[in-house]
């Protein structure tokens, strides 16, 4: 765990409004290279939104964002990329209709680009061979990186995105409800990787609902609810129950203020 | 690496390898459409065989396959261009009225400006306005179309046939092919590079098959499609151009309808209408069936009036079998 002033990425007071909808409000966040943080709260509390801001797809209505202790305006999701921030979704950023090792070197064709005199071209011989290694790297085995990605399962989808982020050397690796379509063994899959990035010095953010998966390899939890931030805990200092409780009553609590 | 891949195991016959290679190419019902064209105006046609046969089909292919390049690449992007019918025309007209001031050499380029403008035009509209391409272009299509008419006050421009810059893009050979086929040829040549061998290409596909994810991996998607419609309109207005020394007028009206017939090769081609797979050169061959078509038709002595009711009947064929290769290519999850 890190100290004040460590942190890779720092979201001070954010707030995003979405017509009347307050989406997030005067929210703080921070993560570290080489922890996992889990991003946890009801459905609706605001922790898409919150990555989204993170990732730059959202610019913020007001509050900070620092990366590496500098201020940070982010522009668009390429421009986050470049920094170092990889965001997996749920079942968003795979193209079904396109081949996998298309699927993989998207946005990133440079590393495949080769010159043929005045012109530049994509090479499929090298854009197939990144897919592959990166995918064994990780451990994930393909039956072949031409097939349409439409024919992956929701465990392979995942893999593909996690191959890819290792592969563009990610420096913060923000996870969104990771295994809510996976099988137990996947899950524990993804949880393993995701230990793996944290000891490779990778921030690791982990958003999700439901707190058993989180507690095991998560080392400190930030519980959002409504918008707003309920607290910062380290792991020792809530149990998994206390923790499950918070997400419960955080949310009724907000709706018998209302 | 590669050719390990896709290199077939040594028990495979031929004829396993057509039927494994039509099995999964969106060309498939293309292939096949023209194959059953071709066999039935053999036998019905006069002189269907024929080199002169053979060439007409290729006249008629070229002009509209220039433009279904651009429109089938815009489809795969996951949009749609029903001004190109209008566009070309209207580049034709203004081609031939600049003419009387300018040299060609003048005209045609300004005319090409002109409708790669319209194109980029109706790209940031669609983009940056939110506007549906198809009713964004049906507006394209009925105001081009009129700006048309009032240049040639809703009659027709005279064409100077013996325009040199003119002959190249539509230069009759001594073997009776017009040099147009050949423009054709390296439309779907670079059209098919830029998809399959660009980055640019990688991103036409992720914008049309999935616009979220594209954007979320940083494809300039707003771009991309704006530059797509420039190439349409642009392709567009090439074709109005290149046919132009085939006749001796431009009619008001020329290129009216095309938009429906482009979009039939499209579908026939195996570009999936609502984007993100296809190929442009699904939509030559498809142009060259409903090309066949014509010709077959005419050489049938079967009336005129038969021609639309066959293309209808090539588009309900050609889908069917496209979705099976469709569903076979990217399983039940995408439908």
């Amino acid at each position: 765990m890190s100290s004040n002033g460590n942190w890779l990425i720092e979201a001070r007071n954010i707030s995003k409004r979405f017509g009347h909808i307050t989406a997030l409000s005067e929210v703080d966040f921070a993560v570290a290279p080489g922890e996992i943080v889990g991003l946890v709260g009801d459905n609706g509390a605001g922790k898409s939104t919150l990555i989204k801001v993170l990732s730059g797809v959202h610019v913020p209505d007001d509050g900070q964002l620092l990366w590496e202790g500098q201020p940070l305006r982010l522009s668009g999701p390429k421009q986050a990329m470049e920094l170092g921030i990889s965001t997996v979704y749920q079942d968003l950023a795979i193209v079904d209709t396109m081949s996998i090792f298309r699927n993989f070197v998207l946005g990133r064709e440079e590393g495949s680009t080769k010159r043929f005199g005045p012109f530049s071209y994509l090479s499929l011989g090298t854009a197939r061979k990144i897919a592959l290694e990166a995918l064994n790297n990780v451990g994930i085995t393909i039956r072949s990186v031409d097939e349409p990605a439409a024919k992956l399962s929701g465990g392979e989808r995942q893999s593909i995105e996690i191959g890819r982020a290792v592969y563009y050397q990610a420096k913060l690796l923000i996870m969104d409800e990771p295994a809510s379509a996976l099988s137990l063994i996947e899950t524990e899959k993804v949880l393993r990787f995701m230990e793996a990035a944290k000891d490779a010095g990778v921030a690791v953010i982990f958003i999700t609902h439901n707190v058993h998966q989180v507690f095991s390899v998560a080392d400190r939890f930030v519980v959002l609810s409504h918008g707003t931030t309920l607290g910062t805990f380290g792991k020792d200092e809530k149990t998994k129950e206390e923790l499950s409780e918070m997400i419960v009553t955080g949310g009724s609590e907000a709706i018998a203020r209302l | 690496m590669a050719q390990a891949a896709t290199a077939a195991p040594a028990a495979e016959t031929t004829l396993d390898r057509v039927k494994a290679f039509l099995a999964f190419r969106p060309e498939t019902a293309a292939i096949l459409a023209l194959i059953t064209v071709t066999i039935v105006f053999s036998f019905t046609a006069e002189d269907f065989t024929t080199k002169a046969a053979f060439y007409s089909v290729i006249t008629l292919a070229s002009e509209r396959g220039i433009v279904a390049c651009g429109v089938s690449i815009l489809l795969i992007a996951g949009h749609f261009d029903l001004s190109v019918g209008s566009v070309l025309g209207l580049t034709a007209i203004i081609v031939g009225t600049l003419m009387a001031d300018m040299p060609s050499s003048g005209a045609v380029p300004l005319a090409l400006v002109i409708a790669l403008s319209i194109g980029l035009l109706q790209g940031f509209a669609v983009v940056k306005l939110g506007i549906p391409s198809f009713i964004l272009t049906l507006g394209g299509l009925l105001l081009w179309r009129g700006v048309g008419y009032v240049i040639s006050e809703g009659l027709f421009i005279i064409v100077q046939r013996d325009d040199t810059l003119l002959q190249i893009f539509s230069h009759r050979l001594d073997t009776g092919l017009y040099v147009t086929c050949f423009w054709f040829l390296g439309v779907v040549l670079l059209g098919t590079l830029l998809l399959q061998r660009t980055r640019f290409g990688n991103w036409v596909f992720a914008t049309g098959g999935n616009y979220r994810a594209a954007k979320q991996q940083g494809v300039p998607t707003d771009l991309v499609l704006i530059l797509l419609f420039g190439l349409s309109a642009f392709l567009a207005g090439l074709a109005g151009t290149v046919q132009m020394p085939r006749h001796l007028y431009i009619e008001s009206n020329r290129g009216r309808l095309l938009e429906l017939e482009i979009i039939a090769a499209c579908a026939i081609g195996g570009t999936r209408i609502w984007g993100g797979y296809g190929s442009v050169i699904g939509a030559a061959l498809g142009v060259i069936a409903v090309s066949t078509i014509q010709v077959g038709l005419a050489r049938s002595g079967v009336p005129g009036e038969w021609f639309d009711g066959f293309v209808g009947l090539l588009i309900v064929f050609a889908v069917v079998i496209n979705r099976s290769v469709e569903r076979r290519n990217l399983g039940e999850r995408v439908e």
